[in-house]
């Protein structure tokens, strides 16, 4: 069976930057993405049965979401600064649990009640960072 | 999609190239319509008649909208229900009643519909992976 792959994309402010410490404001590194990798979407997603698991599940993904698409907000109120997005900066303290590793264990630890608060709540975050990051895409288009 | 580019796409099992720049020009307005016409289907069968509407407002507050036809008086009624995500909880709004904090298993499938509604339109509205958040491509890679 073919496996249902699509290209996904790398911003570049998320790859390993050298030349400069922080960007410019205005600038849009989503607007310079490069395909780097394929991945396979087939074994996650809307296919999946939701219930009390799979919402504690999607709280942690959404957290995972939220910091992965904080570049669309930065961009548009401050420079992304190297210390956040470099590898280097990431690892260099190698022994101790990273930003993720931290929230992860925040969320395990969390009522079903607080959880699912969080889940709704930062749902309608990302959703409405998204929204405005494609009306303000397609205003510059114009 | 048409009917026609529907039939033409399994007769051939070609899938049909995507409209460029689907979003371009759209208001916000309209995008909200687009996300709309996923959010009213997580809640199962819409009863004939009936019309629902189920959105993201703001980065705080979603919107459940129902209109129907009253059978006995046969004049249109509709509902209109906002949930207003505090730091303290989840605060229910419904025309003409107290405000209140859901729980249990509303506040559950609420959430459960967000996952869902978040999930459904970063891919099927914004094109984007809902897990990275990284644009999809229009088109699949090539394979062997």
């Amino acid at each position: 069976m073919p496996i249902d792959t699509y290209q996904y994309q790398i911003p570049l402010h998320q790859q390993n930057m050298k030349q400069t410490d922080e960007f410019a404001p205005g600038y849009y590194p989503h607007a310079s993405f490069e395909v780097t990798q394929q991945v396979d979407l087939s074994a996650r997603g809307i296919e999946e049965q939701a219930t009390p698991e799979s919402v504690r599940d999607g709280l942690i993904d959404l957290y995972d979401d939220r910091s992965n698409l904080n570049y669309l907000q930065n961009e548009a109120t401050e420079p992304v600064r190297r210390s956040e997005v470099s590898p280097i900066a990431e690892n260099k303290y190698a022994d101790e649990p990273t930003e993720e590793e931290k929230m992860h264990k925040i969320v395990e630890q969390m009522p079903l009640l607080e959880q699912t608060k969080m889940i709704i709540s930062t749902g309608s975050f990302i959703v409405n960072i998204v929204r405005t990051d494609a009306l303000e895409m397609s205003r510059i288009e114009r | 999609m048409s009917v026609l580019q529907k039939t033409l796409s399994l007769l051939t099992g070609k899938p049909v190239a995507p409209a460029q720049r689907p979003l371009k020009g759209l208001s916000e307005r309209q995008l909200i319509e687009l996300e709309s016409e996923i959010g009213r289907q997580l809640f199962g069968p819409i009863p004939a008649g009936h019309r629902r509407d189920f959105f993201c407002l703001d980065e705080s507050t979603w919107v459940w909208h129902e209109e129907w036809i009253d059978e006995e008086t046969g004049k249109k009624r509709s509902s209109t229900t906002r949930y207003e995500a505090h730091e303290n909880g989840v605060l229910k709004a419904q025309d003409g009643l107290n405000y209140r904090f859901i729980e249990g298993e509303e506040l559950t499938n609420l959430a459960v519909a967000v996952r869902l509604y978040y999930e459904q339109v970063m891919r099927g509205v914004y094109k984007r992976d809902p897990i990275t958040g990284h644009k999809l491509t229009d088109t699949p890679p090539a394979t062997i």
